[in-house]
């Protein structure tokens, strides 16, 4: 059974007040500077003061934010370096201190971040943020467990949770992916175009749960056997691991929680941690002993057990850049929406002005018509913004579908073998 | 729109339809037929093994002459049988036997502390244990293909469409008579009860 770890909680409520206060300290310059500012503006004299008012209000309107932040980020670390504190089988790393470390664990047999890469679990990324892992081994497994953002080249984020790699006994061949049963038209979407085939299975309990995709029906099922299938359930029902997704890729088993995050809610920092650490602690404490689970619950077998030549072992490429902290702001799903789709829906907004101007234009040429000293000048530019809205329209509308294929669909973007 | 647009519009939507339901037919069947391909290439894989084991058992099984020979003339029998869409059931018993005996043969190997040592004999019952496994998953895959053709040619109007193409239900892949019953001690290990 697992138990909360030991932790000063004076201490932490210490902590805990210290952040509060400054956050509400912050907040409250924002508050009170902002409107100070507006007011006190409108000669060459006080615009100065006025404009150091109004720099308080902005500093402390990105303060009051960053300081619960880093109050939530210095909870976590305290308290999974806590929870780990006392075992051998598993060890925690803090990737926002120990880069080295992580990226060593990340490119080591018992993590490979590379294997994601290809796995359907997650879209193609070029660079990753890490805050913490655990990594050790269970029954002679070894595994990692991440918490993670993913990026793609343009710094934004594709993929924000926890990953967990476990390194199995044997390669097998093909790629099983089991994934979230998202109803029909969902599971349709969600592999149109790729190069996986769905895998129908005999357990309609499982079927309801999960969507099960291969590019190998026989390896699939040579994997997902019937009690497997059980297994599978079984860990869908333990606290941390319900709604992930995993994939069977070589000799490694993935997992993916997408949206999973160890750090205590923001708003905890206005109560006072008597009332809520020990909730925490438990939460983490479970959390640590997930991989375990995992292990055990799907039977997974030690690597270098007595075992048959299987298909070649091909290395995955760990060669993934990291960066050490919490993403960039500017690299959540909005932004990405915003810098990938904005420029497109500007496209089509400008096409479909310039456009139906020019539509309307043409239909009042056709109805009334254009005085005869222009008739060529007008038809002209009325057939030049028909072909820009057509062309800005099109355009835009292309870049906006192409993004809606790339969102969130690590299947349909994966690449064939 | 007069009647005959709103016919017109029907038949197509309804021509469309049973052209979607046919091609859905054929493509099930096509599955069926990979599916079946992809059994026989792991019972294949089974055949190739058990001249070796049978070979292997031999040196010490003589008093299980019958078994051994009972194997060979199963293997033999079934690689003779095509592994059709027409000739499915039969192969499937076939191949069901063939399992029983040489899974009887392993567990009769029990009785013999001198073969539990034999290295190539534990490397040929762990290639055995594989290569079933991998049957296994061959057949589930064939019957999830043969459940949804049998679904297609079975509802309507799937037998019509199915008889103008050809397409008849298949048979799934099921455990022989014999498998079903729980083996006992004695038979495993050949007593006379």
């Amino acid at each position: 059974m697992t138990s909360a770890p030991a932790v000063d909680s004076a201490f932490l409520e210490r902590r805990r007040r210290l952040a509060f206060r400054a956050s509400c300290l912050a907040l409250i310059t924002a508050v009170i500077c902002w409107p100070i500012g507006m007011a006190v503006g409108g000669s060459d004299s006080r615009d100065t003061i006025a404009g150091a008012f109004l720099m308080a209000g902005i500093v402390g309107l990105i303060a009051a934010p960053w300081i619960v932040r880093a109050w939530q980020s210095f909870m976590r670390r305290r308290m999974l370096t806590a929870a780990v504190a006392g075992r051998t089988d598993i060890r925690h790393v803090d990737a926002e201190r120990q880069q080295s470390a992580s990226q060593a664990i990340l490119a080591s047999d018992a993590f490979a971040l590379g294997a994601f890469r290809d796995s359907g679990l997650v879209e193609a990324f070029q660079t990753a943020t890490v805050t913490h892992i655990l990594a050790g081994e269970a029954r002679g497994v070894p595994f990692g467990l991440a918490e993670i953002a993913l990026l793609d080249a343009k710094g934004y984020r594709l993929f924000g949770g926890v990953l967990a790699s476990f390194r199995l006994a044997r390669s097998r061949p093909g790629l099983t992916v089991v994934m979230r049963d998202r109803g029909i038209v969902g599971n349709l979407l969600e592999r149109a175009g790729s190069g996986v085939e769905r895998l129908t299975l005999e357990d309609p309990a499982f079927e309801g749960i999960f969507e099960v995709y291969g590019d190998d029906q026989v390896a699939g099922r040579v994997i997902l056997t019937t009690t497997m299938l059980e297994r599978l359930k079984a860990l869908d029902e333990l606290g941390h691991a319900n709604g992930f997704a995993c994939a069977f890729r070589e000799d490694r088993l993935l997992v993916a929680f997408r949206g999973m995050a160890w750090r205590c809610p923001a708003w905890r920092i206005a109560q006072p941690v008597d009332r809520w650490l020990q909730v925490y602690a438990t939460w983490l404490a479970e959390l640590v002993d997930l991989p375990v689970e995992i292990v055990e619950t799907l039977n997974l077998k030690a690597a270098g057990a007595s075992e048959l030549p299987s298909a070649p072992r091909h290395r995955a490429d760990a060669s993934v850049p990291l960066r050490g902290g919490t993403p960039e702001v500017f690299s959540s799903a909005l932004w990405r929406l915003v810098g990938e789709g904005g420029m497109a829906m500007i496209y089509v907004a400008s096409g479909a002005l310039f456009g139906g101007v020019a539509l309307f234009a043409g239909h009042y040429g056709t109805m009334v018509g254009f005085p005869p000293q222009l008739f060529w000048y007008l038809w002209g530019m009325v057939a030049a913004g028909i072909a820009y809205g057509a062309y800005a329209v099109g355009f835009g509308i292309r870049d906006l579908a192409r993004l809606a294929w790339r969102w969130n669909a690590p299947l349909r973007t994966l690449k064939r073998p | 729109m007069g009647t005959s647009g709103i016919l017109l519009i029907i038949g197509v939507a309804a021509a469309a339809g049973l052209y979607a339901w046919y091609a859905s037919i054929i493509a099930r069947r096509n599955k069926v037929q990979e599916a079946l391909s992809s059994v026989d290439v792991h019972l294949n894989q089974r055949h190739d093994l058990i001249p070796n084991i049978v070979q292997l058992a031999a040196r010490f099984m003589d008093h299980e002459r019958s078994l051994l020979t009972d194997v060979t003339r199963l293997r033999e029998e079934a690689r003779n049988t095509p592994a059709t869409t027409t000739d499915a059931g039969k192969r499937f018993a076939l191949e069901g036997e063939l399992s029983q005996r040489v899974g009887q043969l392993l567990g009769r190997l029990e009785a013999y502390p001198e073969l539990k040592s034999d290295r190539p004999l534990i490397e040929a019952q762990q290639t055995w244990t594989e290569t079933e496994a991998q049957i296994t998953a061959a057949r589930r895959f064939y019957n999830a293909a043969v459940n949804q053709l049998n679904n297609a040619v079975q509802i309507f109007p799937g037998q019509l469409i199915a008889a103008i193409a050809g397409v008849k239900s298949m048979p799934l892949f099921e455990a022989p008579e014999a498998a079903r019953t729980a083996p006992t001690v004695d038979a495993i290990l050949g007593r006379r009860p």
